[in-house]
């Protein structure tokens, strides 16, 4: 993250300046993507959430109080919505599968897809492989801490938890990681 | 320290996530326990298969797209609150709205319809029992008494505070004159003077102290007959309610 990023603009986007929230959206939509995209796992799912992020922000900004880092906010809210997603996701491919088991429907590649469309979709399906069966909490320690690379206080803090409890979920997160690798034959097995 | 405790810790294996004085304990036991040390192998394969994960980023396509829809959605803030405002008068104008509001308000109506009733029926027979109690008076039994205080129960007050004598100190009596809601403004005073006329004695019974014979006797006479006007007034009058 850009520490250099001058906080008037974030001054200025609170007091309303489209122009200035722009340069916000521009500066933060990589990395808010990037987080949002490891948590649902597919990239118009992503862009969705990152949208509906930024539009909360710009509604709630009035409200934001620097004593909190502003990417820390920020993230929060990513993170809410990239939760309440999966949730729903969950529900619809719920009935999906049901559907498809009964259709015996067959997902195709779309052959239209760029270079960096493959490369994130290769990336997804092997979040998606090691993130499999993580209860919520370890899921979202999971991809704050290990793929998003945020320090563990940072991490508490989005989630509203404390850091013993960020350290708890990661052991159980990695270890239960480690079973699948190794059922897998990704990683050797030890005694 | 113990291996439970030690298979915990070795997957703490990044910088921030071991304080300094629990690595050096891990280390010690790592280096004495075969089984937590190949457990700490694992956990480190674990964080080489993920450190492969983090070096990856997922790059939004078309950023500048991604911006000027964001900004699109993202409407000028007094303009959204505007739209909020109308979506919210909207929604209480709406037709299912109106449907629950109308539901509610005859909901709220029988319930007030019905408490009145009760309270009233109550008030009565309260009345009753504490004028026979506390006084020895009772209620005078006629058929048109008894059906002037069901359907005037304020009424029922009045002649309380008639038998308790309360009524004749100035402001309770204007109260009870209000009460019956069939003087205009302009009136109640005028009725206030005429009663203070024609009913003299009224005003030195005092209940607080208990009624002596002579104000038994002032209430059988002067109070009796204040009530019978007052009815009488209230018979030809009607009240607010009944208007």
């Amino acid at each position: 993250m850009d520490p250099s990023f001058p906080d008037t603009v974030i001054e200025r986007s609170r007091r309303g300046e489209s122009e200035a929230f722009r340069l916000l959206v521009e500066r933060y939509q990589g990395y808010a993507y990037a987080l949002a995209f490891r948590l649902v796992c597919d990239e118009e799912a992503a862009k969705d959430v990152v949208q509906e992020s930024f539009i909360r922000v710009w509604k709630h900004l009035p409200e934001y109080r620097p004593t909190m880092k502003f990417t820390t906010w920020m993230y929060r809210i990513v993170v809410n919505l990239s939760y309440d997603r999966l949730k729903t996701d969950r529900r619809r491919n719920r009935l999906m599968r049901n559907e498809r088991e009964v259709e015996g429907y067959a997902e195709v590649a779309d052959p239209t897809s760029t270079e960096q469309q493959i490369t994130n979709r290769d990336l997804a399906e092997r979040i998606t492989f090691l993130a499999a069966g993580l209860p919520v909490t370890q899921r979202l320690v999971f991809t704050l801490r290990d793929l998003n690379d945020l320090s563990v206080q940072e991490t508490a803090d989005i989630l509203a938890i404390s850091g013993e409890s960020v350290k708890a979920n990661l052991c159980y997160a990695r270890r239960a990681i480690r079973k699948r690798l190794e059922q897998l034959d990704v990683i050797r097995e030890y005694p | 320290m113990l291996c439970r405790t030690a298979r915990k810790w070795v997957y703490l294996y990044r910088p921030d996530e071991l304080p300094g004085f629990r690595k050096r304990r891990l280390e010690r036991h790592l280096a004495r326990c075969p089984k937590c040390a190949a457990e700490a192998k694992a956990a480190h394969d674990v964080g080489q298969t993920i450190a492969l994960l983090h070096s990856q980023t997922p790059v939004l396509t078309d950023p500048e797209g991604f911006t000027l829809s964001v900004m699109r959605s993202a409407k000028p803030r007094e303009l959204r609150r505007r739209e909020v405002l109308t979506q919210v008068t909207g929604r209480l104008t709406g037709f299912r709205t109106i449907q629950w509001a109308s539901g509610l308000a005859v909901v709220a109506v029988a319930i007030a319809f019905v408490a009145q009733v009760s309270s009233d029926a109550r008030k009565v027979a309260l009345l009753e029992a504490r004028l026979r109690q506390s006084h020895g008076i009772s209620l005078p039994q006629e058929p048109g008494t008894r059906e002037f205080l069901r359907r005037f129960p304020s009424a029922g007050e009045l002649r309380t505070d008639v038998h308790k004598a309360q009524l004749f100190t100035p402001w309770s009596l204007l109260d009870v004159v209000d009460g019956l809601g069939v003087f205009k403004a302009n009136q109640q005073e005028a009725f206030l003077r005429h009663i203070s006329s024609k009913y003299p004695q009224l005003a030195s019974v005092n209940v607080d102290d208990g009624l002596d014979d002579r104000e038994r006797a002032v209430l059988a006479t002067e109070g009796a007959a204040l009530m019978r006007e007052l009815e009488s007034i209230v018979r030809r009058e009607g009240t607010l309610n009944e208007k």
